[in-house]
C-alpha cells in the first residue's frame, strides 16, 4: 500500500508513522526531499523524474487556464468551465468563491484544491 | 451519452462541462459529436440539465473502453483497475524497477485533449522493440494483441479516450533508444503526451536515468515523485520483480 501526501516542510514529514510499513510517495525539489531525508536517517530510493508535456502542445488551452485546469488530474475540469465560472464572475452571477466551487464539483477524486481555484480566478477575473 | 430532442430545451447549460468540446448548439439544436465524445459521464453527472435530457445509452464492446479510460470512478472492463500501475510508489516493496532497468510512462491525452488508440499504438509499438516488458497491472498492457510488437488489437483503434497511460520496464543500456523514438513520436501524435521516467535510486541518492536524459536533449524536471523508502516488505511477499 502506498500513501501520497504533501508535506509542506521537513518537521511535517519527519512526524509520520515510520513503524506502519507504508510506502510514502513526496513530491517536491528533489535536492531537498534528498536532504529531508538523509536528516532523518531515510534512504531514498525510487524516483519519478517528468520530462515534460510534448506532441500537439497547440491544441492546450492557456497556462493561467491549464494551471487551474491541472488540478484535477484525471481532466474533468475542462477550459470551458473556467471560462464559463469567470463569465459568472464578470456578469455577477456568481461570487469567486461560488465560481471556484462549481469548478471542483467534477472532479470526483477530491484533489482539485478550490482555495487555489478561488485565488487563481480572482488573478484572472482582476485582469480582464 | 446522447440528448433527448424532445426533451432538450436548448438552454446551453451543458455546452461548458465537456472536456472534450463534444457538445454543440445547431441552430436551436443541441448535439453530442458520438465520434469526438469519450463517454466521461460528466455532462450527465454535473450539467443539472433542467429536463433530464441527457440519457447514457448502453456501451457496448469496443465503444465501452471510453468510458473506462475516461471517467475515473467507472469500474474497468479489462480485468485491470485504474488507468496504470502503482509504478514507483511502491517499488520499495515490490522491486519492479531494479538497478540497472528503468521504467518509463508515457500518458497520452492529459492534459485535457483526448486520445485514440492508433495514437496510443504509435507509441507501443516504437517502444516495444528496446524494452523487457510493458507494465503487467496496466490496462493498455492488456489490450496490445502483440507484446512483441506492441500492436493494439484492431477492433479498438478508433475508440477516443480522455488519457491513456503507457508503462514499459527496460534496460538501462536501452535508454538512449528509447528516447530517440520519444523524440520522433513528438510530430507523430494528433495528441499531447508527458513522460516520465523512474529509476532506482544507488547508494548515493543519485540517479542513473537523468545525466543519460540530459545527453539527449531532455530536461528531467527537478521537482520529482520520490519513494523515500519507508515500506516494509509484508512477510511471504516475493515481489514483482520476482514472479
Ligand atoms: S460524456 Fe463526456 S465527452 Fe461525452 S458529451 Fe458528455 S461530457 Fe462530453
Ligand atoms: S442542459 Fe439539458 S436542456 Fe440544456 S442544452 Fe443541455 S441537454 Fe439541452
Amino acid at each position: 500500500m502506498s500513501i501520497e501526501k504533501l508535506f509542506g516542510s521537513c518537521s511535517k514529514l519527519q512526524i509520520f508513522p515510520r513503524h506502519a510499513g507504508y510506502s510514502v510517495v513526496v513530491q517536491g525539489l528533489y535536492d531537498d526531499v534528498k536532504r529531508c531525508c538523509n536528516k532523518m536517517g531515510l534512504k531514498v530510493h525510487t524516483t519519478n523524474h517528468s520530462l515534460g508535456i510534448w506532441g500537439k502542445k497547440e491544441k492546450l488551452p492557456s497556462q493561467e487556464l491549464l494551471e487551474i485546469t491541472t488540478m484535477c488530474g484525471h481532466g474533468m475540469v475542462p477550459a470551458s468551465l473556467v471560462k464559463d465560472a469567470l463569465n459568472d464572475i464578470k456578469t455577477g452571477k456568481s461570487t469567486v468563491k461560488e465560481a471556484a466551487l462549481k469548478l471542483t464539483r467534477p472532479c470526483v477524486c477530491g484533489t482539485f484544491n478550490p482555495d487555489r481555484a478561488e485565488r487563481l480566478l480572482a488573478k484572472i477575473a482582476e485582469k480582464k | 451519452m446522447r440528448i433527448d430532442p424532445d426533451k432538450c430545451i436548448a438552454c446551453g447549460n451543458c455546452l461548458p462541462y465537456c472536456p472534450m468540446a463534444a457538445i454543440a448548439m445547431i441552430g436551436d439544436i443541441v448535439v453530442i459529436n458520438e465520434d469526438e465524445c469519450v463517454e466521461c459521464d460528466c455532462c450527465f453527472d454535473f450539467a443539472g440539465c433542467p429536463t433530464a435530457a441527457i440519457e447514457k445509452v448502453d456501451l457496448a464492446w469496443p465503444r465501452i473502453l471510453r468510458n473506462q479510460f475516461s471517467n475515473p470512478v467507472v469500474p474497468t472492463v479489462t480485468s485491470m483497475t485504474g488507468r496504470g500501475s502503482e509504478e514507483m510508489k511502491t517499488n520499495d516493496v515490490t522491486n519492479q524497477f531494479r538497478a540497472g532497468f528503468f521504467g518509463l510512462g508515457v500518458e497520452l491525452g492529459r492534459p485535457g485533449i483526448g486520445v485514440r488508440f492508433d495514437d496510443v499504438e504509435k507509441v507501443t509499438m516504437a517502444l516495444a522493440p528496446h524494452i523487457n516488458k510493458f507494465a503487467a497491472v496496466n490496462p493498455v498492457t492488456e489490450l496490445l494483441e502483440d507484446r512483441t510488437t506492441g500492436k493494439i488489437r484492431a477492433e479498438v483503434l478508433s475508440e477516443k479516450v480522455m488519457s491513456v497511460l503507457v508503462e514499459i520496464i527496460a534496460p538501462l543500456e536501452k535508454l538512449p533508444a528509447l528516447l530517440q523514438e520519444l523524440a520522433a513520436l513528438k510530430t507523430k501524435v494528433n495528441t499531447v503526451f508527458c513522460a516520465s521516467l523512474i529509476s532506482r535510486l544507488d547508494e548515493n541518492g543519485n540517479s542513473p536515468v537523468v545525466e543519460i536524459a540530459r545527453q539527449w536533449g531532455f530536461t528531467p524536471e527537478i521537482r520529482t515523485k520520490t519513494n523515500i523508502g519507508m515500506g516494509k516488505i509484508p512477510p511471504g511477499y516475493r515481489g514483482e520483480a520476482h514472479k
